[in-house]
């Protein structure tokens, strides 16, 4: 008997709670999973919001919709008058900021998508060359599937194969609040309408500062961590090796030989050799199959391989020489030198804005080692 | 009121079970949060903090064995009788009670807080309260055989959580913890003090240990467990700091969570979610082993029956709920019970042992070696 | 009932003359006309042979008992009687009581004019069905015969499982109205003597009118009979029944029952199946595992999708989230409502499926829950994620090898669905742990009902949870300690020859 009753004193309260919160059926939501950020004039912020919609009446499930206010927040209640299901957040994995933004900092905006719960620390973010309402809009009409699946496919893709540091929110932050470390951003472009990553955003804290290539990207995203199976396009200069060439099958005389290969595995070590002088040692390591080459060499020869590792290792340095002084000229630091100098500093501290005033002083010695496994097929 | 029990066979616990009773009741909602206190006052050291707590409580682990070592089978409202004297005794039993009371209460709504906002944004206190209760109510009133079940079974089902770690700390950034050794000596102790609300739980084997079945195995398991949480915590703290910047650790108030946040599988998208529903299963035990706590030690020193006391616990909880929808007052509540406990476990032992010995010297010189019964 | 019973033993209603008796008789069996009363004369004597036809084998009754008593030349008393009828089991009895009960038991009585006591040959006449194949618990590897609802024949089934003299099959009589016989069936050397004790007493203190069956039986003696869960395994298999008893269990056959009792058991026990020990061992613990899976997969499968699709979208994978949302979107229900509606139907097919005569009404029922399901996705009125997620619980619900434990689950899924509509996943983690509070605090038979888990065991787990070659099960079930644990020598058992020995 007092079994049951306790019994029932369990289930009472559910019965009561039933009326007490929101249900939020997915037939009844327009869930939003792309976000483009604009500014308006008057600190207004334009929101243009890709969402699916399941709605019996229409075959497409994917919607725009677009809402303006002070706030995020408010800007999405101002889209949700002009749609018929509530608008949510929840699913959200694109944001999008229009270069106007980017360049006036988005730290603000993050903050709000760190604080809300219901948003994931997974969400990608990607700055548009033009406006990102401009991109969105545009896009959907182009590629005639949803819009904000397309962009975060471009981006995952680059992501899963190495090519671009992560650009989640999470990685964007903590290369924020790193005090010796900036943040890159993927840059997505209109090519005829439809969206493409063209190429690299480099972030001052939260300060859009200027574009990198993604052939730079890799550079980069081999100093955040261990890259593998990574496509890797580099042009090295053709005369060591011209009387290796095997002229009879392609005739041109190009001042370059174009390489087409995969990183299997790479990766850098850097050293801090003098702190006083900042300057810094890192080692690079390559190991890499060559696909294609724009000009036939008997590769089987080992001299051949080792003539053409040692051109791509110079290519490599000069290539990384030439990242460092770019951005030392931006004053932002995606390598993360920063952090190694903080480690080794006495007492374990940076101020904010310090590093970007003592990174353009660095000096950094690159020793790349290019390692060719495998060459295909034919040997 | 005798200060020996006498426990029924029936109701004995094998001592390998203490493992797990320690462990429930030592991590609990405090440990979602601890890695930012330390964090704040050792800053990245903040993992020799927890090592330094946890030898402290090594150290008051063996004080409360010698405590317990001359009596018979007493628990801590007997010793305190034996010790002061029925009126204080009962006294210091009662704030003993008071704290575990306080302790279960901040438990329950912490839990609920946060179940507010990682889940149910508009979720009512109350009925989340009563949820919870009733629960505690239905294991507690099968006593302590259900009660260490619950831990038990708990412990098992709940500890995969750990293995979710993995993803964190494959993307860990080890410079966080770099230079190492910067942080003052009074930096980590207060560091370690910290740690004193999460660590704390572990004044139960005072009530607990008349229960154990074989006591000359009783220590191991209590030294294991004891051990086993420190290193949830460890890991949690190392996680943390490597896993977020400092700015992150301070702004996230429940930093073990934000953990959780980044994990996604093809199957399920956020396992955030997943994991605050599941830490019922961390909490629960928590808060059933100190209502039982309460219960026991009432009728111990009054002799009011347990269940009569057991439901105007549990409605008192779910009333008091009501009133603590604030974030700024669960947070005072939880500072408070940090700082009683602080006095109550970490340093009341040590007082208590200087007590028994010197009564137990007093006794011998006058030739009443035994206690009396 | 046993103080009405000594009284009676005085009032001996012997000597008496044969009409009187039948009078007698007759009054007790008013209205019944069956009562078969003959008197015949022999060498002087007048015998009297009564019984009701129908409980009786006439045949043997005319070969073995009237043959020799009126061919003989002789005149008979008691003790002849009992000494030269070439019959065995003749017993006497004075007292009226004892006539009529006796008459009902299927016994023939001989009365000898002016004798002091009456005499009686049980030749009952035992309706019963041939053995059959099991049904509801049947089997593709191993025995597959079942018990019948004769009590002769189950005994007969047990003892040819157990061919030991350490069976005991002990008889107990139970009911007040109409008395059943009752078997406690245990291994004297094996089992648990509490275990036997608090069984017995609880059938013996039992005071009701009648036992309709065993599975009254056992609601009747259960530890908690407010729980939903079975505390007492229910079998028709008898090869399932000696194996239980002979690891120590104790066992309880009623008669007019098709299914024995099994007890103590755990929570295990019901998703055990003796199939699972005469396929090799690697593969019995992979389907004692899936059984796991499928109890915990039909329990939360369904709140799962309930609780996510009203509350959790958040956790949805995109690619699953725009097939949910197509197929959600045609259904004007809430979530919640959707699923009772689909689990309801399930659930009346799988009833209706019961009705009908064979198996196959069964398997129609489900495919035809399938169909009904499509027109009904094609009508608007679920979505077809929840078809299959329905199916699939039910499906994995019938995996349980007992039909009460896979009733139990069954029945589950309702609060665990309204638990999800109503609070999303907290009302799920509420409703997973309420239970396993509740499975804590069940016992079989005083036993715990979660052991070997908890009370923690690790040398049962391998009993239990999954199972290991039969070299490494030298010890019965620890948990439930036993008088004799060990089934074999642990050495012999480990002892490994070498190449060419």
């Amino acid at each position: 008997m007092k079994n049951k009753l306790i019994m029932l004193l369990c289930f009472i309260p559910i019965l009561l709670l039933s009326g007490c919160l929101e249900t939020k059926p997915i037939e009844r939501l327009a869930i939003i999973n792309a976000r483009g950020i604009d500014l308006l004039a008057e600190g207004l912020i334009d929101t243009t919001l890709v969402m699916f919609q399941f709605d019996t009446q229409s075959p497409d499930i994917s919607k725009i919709a677009s809402g303006s206010g002070k706030t995020i927040k408010e800007a999405r209640y101002d889209a949700n008058t002009k749609t018929s299901f509530t608008l949510t957040p929840g699913q959200i994995r694109l944001e999008l900021y229009g270069k106007d933004v980017a360049e006036k900092g988005i730290i603000s905006y993050l903050n709000t998508l760190v604080r809300d719960a219901r948003t994931s620390d997974r969400v990608l973010l990607a700055i548009t060359d033009s406006s990102a309402k401009e991109i969105i809009t545009q896009g959907q009409q182009a590629t005639n599937i949803n819009v904000g699946l397309f962009m975060s496919g471009l981006i995952k893709q680059k992501i899963e194969n190495d090519s671009i540091p992560k650009p989640e929110l999470y990685d964007f932050t903590h290369a924020f609040f790193e005090k010796g470390q900036d943040p890159v951003l993927p840059l997505i472009s209109s090519a005829e309408g439809t969206p493409a990553l063209s190429s690299m955003a480099m972030f001052k804290d939260d300060v859009y500062v200027g574009k990198l290539s993604l052939d730079q990207a890799i550079l980069i995203n081999m100093f955040l961590k261990t890259i593998h199976s990574t496509p890797f396009d580099i042009g090295v200069d053709a005369k060591p090796l011209e009387k290796y060439l095997q002229n009879f099958l392609s005739g041109q005389d190009n001042e370059t030989i174009q390489l087409n290969g995969k990183v299997i595995k790479g990766r850098t070590n850097t050293k801090i050799v003098d702190p006083k002088q900042l300057k810094f040692q890192t080692d690079v390591t390559i190991q890499m199959n060559l696909l294609e080459l724009s000009r036939e060499l008997d590769l089987a020869n080992e001299e051949v391989t080792s003539t053409l590792e040692e051109q791509i290792e110079k290519q490599v340095k000069k290539q990384y020489e030439e990242l460092l002084t770019q951005t030392q000229k931006m004053k932002a630091d995606p390598f993360g030198y920063g952090e190694i100098y903080r480690i080794n500093k006495n007492n374990g501290e940076l101020k904010r804005d310090q590093w970007h005033e003592l990174y353009p002083e660095i000096d950094v010695d690159y020793k790349v080692d290019v390692k060719i496994v495998e060459y295909g097929t034919i040997r | 009121m005798e200060i020996n029990l006498n426990i029924k066979p029936n109701l004995q616990i094998r001592s390998f079970y203490l493992f797990f009773v320690i462990v429930s009741i030592q991590i609990g909602v405090g440990i979602m949060g601890v890695p930012r206190i330390i964090f704040e006052a050792s800053g990245r050291d903040a993992w020799i903090s927890v090592i330094l707590a946890f030898l402290y409580i090594v150290l008051l682990l063996s004080v409360m064995f010698l405590i317990l070592k001359p009596y018979d089978n007493a628990d801590i409202f007997g010793i305190q009788i034996d010790i002061f004297g029925n009126w204080i005794g009962k006294l210091l039993g009662t704030i003993y009670i008071a704290y575990f009371v306080l302790n279960l209460f901040t438990v329950l709504i912490t839990y609920i807080e946060v179940v507010t906002i990682f889940i149910f944004p508009d979720l009512n206190n109350f009925f989340m309260a009563i949820l919870l209760v009733a629960l505690i109510l239905y294991s507690t009133i099968g006593g302590i055989r259900v009660i260490i079940g619950v831990c038990f079974l708990f412990f098992i089902l709940s500890h995969w959580l750990v293995l979710l770690l993995a993803q964190p700390i494959w993307e860990m950034d080890w410079s966080h913890f770099q230079p190492m050794f910067q942080s003052s000596l009074t930096e980590l102790l207060e560091g370690a003090r910290q740690t004193a609300y999460t660590f704390s739980g572990i004044e139960l084997l005072f009530l607990l240990y008349p229960f154990v079945q074989n006591k000359k195995s009783v220590k191991l398991p209590v030294y294991l467990g004891a051990l086993w949480s420190a290193l949830l915590v460890m890991a949690a703290t190392v996680v943390v700091t490597g896993f977020f910047t400092p700015e992150e650790i301070k702004a996230r108030e429940w930093s073990v969570l934000g953990l959780y946040k980044i994990q996604s599988f093809s199957f399920v998208e956020r396992f955030d979610y997943i994991v605050v529903a599941e830490w019922m299963m961390v909490t629960l035990p928590n808060m059933i082993l100190c209502s039982w706590a309460v219960i026991y030690g009432i009728k111990r020193l009054y002799k009011i029956p347990q269940k009569t006391t057991l439901y105007v616990l549990v409605s008192l909880l779910a009333i008091a709920s009501i009133f603590t929808k604030e974030h700024y007052v669960i947070q005072a509540l939880i500072n408070f019970s940090a700082k009683l406990g602080f006095w109550i476990i970490y340093i009341y032992p040590f007082l208590l042992l200087i007590l028994v010995y010197v009564k137990k010297r007093i006794f011998q010189n006058k030739g009443a070696v035994n206690h009396e019964k | 009932m046993r103080k009405a019973r000594k009284k009676s033993n005085d009032n001996s209603i012997f000597p008496t003359n044969l009409e009187d008796l039948k009078r007698q008789l007759q009054t007790k069996f008013d209205h019944n006309s069956d009562l078969n009363y003959t008197i015949y004369q022999h060498q002087n004597q007048q015998l009297a042979v009564f019984y009701v036809t129908y409980l009786i084998d006439t045949n043997k009754v005319e070969a073995s008992l009237l043959k020799p008593l009126l061919d003989s030349k002789q005149s008979w008393d008691n003790t002849k009687l009992l000494n030269q009828i070439p019959l065995s089991s003749g017993k006497k009895a004075k007292t009226m009581d004892d006539i009529l009960k006796g008459i009902l038991m299927g016994e023939v009585f001989i009365y000898i004019e002016n004798e002091k006591e009456i005499v009686s040959y049980p030749l009952k006449k035992e309706e019963k069905r041939d053995l059959s194949k099991a049904e509801t618990e049947s089997l593709v590897l191993g025995p597959q015969v079942a018990f019948t609802e004769s009590l002769a024949t189950n005994m007969n089934l047990t003892r040819k499982g157990i061919l030991s003299n350490d069976l005991v099959l002990e008889k107990i009589i139970v009911g007040e109205q109409s008395p059943k016989e009752l078997r406690l069936a245990y291994l004297k050397s094996v089992a648990n003597q509490d275990d036997i004790n608090t069984m017995r007493q609880r059938l013996v203190e039992l005071e009701v009118d009648e036992i309709e069956d065993s599975s009254v039986l056992i609601q009747l003696i259960e530890d908690s009979s407010s729980s939903i869960f079975p505390q007492f395994y229910e079998t028709e298999l008898p090869d399932r029944f000696s194996y239980s008893i002979s690891k120590g269990r104790v066992g309880v056959l009623v008669e007019n029952s098709p299914t024995g009792i099994i007890a103590p058991i755990t929570l295990f026990s019901f998703l055990e199946s003796t199939e699972d020990l005469y396929m090799r061992w690697n593969i019995g613990s992979f389907f004692r595992i899936l059984r796991f899976i499928a109890m915990v997969i039909s329990v939360l499968l369904t709140p799962m999708y309930v609780a996510v699709v009203t509350y959790h979208y958040e956790i949805i994978p995109m690619p699953l989230l725009i097939t949910l949302g197509q197929s959600r979107a045609n259904v004007p229900f809430p979530p919640i409502f959707e699923a009772m509606l689909l689990e309801l139907l399930i659930e009346l097919l799988r009833e209706a499926g019961a009705r009908l005569p064979t198996k196959v009404g069964q398997t129609m029922g489900i495919v035809g829950g399938v169909v009904v399901g499509t027109a009904a996705v094609q009508a608007g009125l679920t979505s077809n994620t929840l078809i299959i997620l329905v199916t699939l619980s039910a499906l994995a619900s019938f995996t349980a090898p007992s039909y009460l434990m896979g009733t139990t689950i069954r029945v589950l899924r309702f609060p665990m669905i309204i638990l999800g509509g109503v609070l999303g996943l907290i009302g799920i983690m509420f409703g997973i742990c309420f239970l396993i509070i509740h499975l804590l605090k069940l016992t079989s038979l005083g036993r715990p009902y979660l052991s070997p888990v908890y009370p923690f065991n690790w040398q049962d787990l391998n009993k239990t949870l999954f199972r290991l070659p039969y070299n490494m099960q030298t010890k019965r079930f620890v948990s439930f300690r036993l008088r004799d644990l060990y089934r074999f020598d642990k050495d012999k058992a480990r002892k490994k020859k070498d190449i060419d020995e």
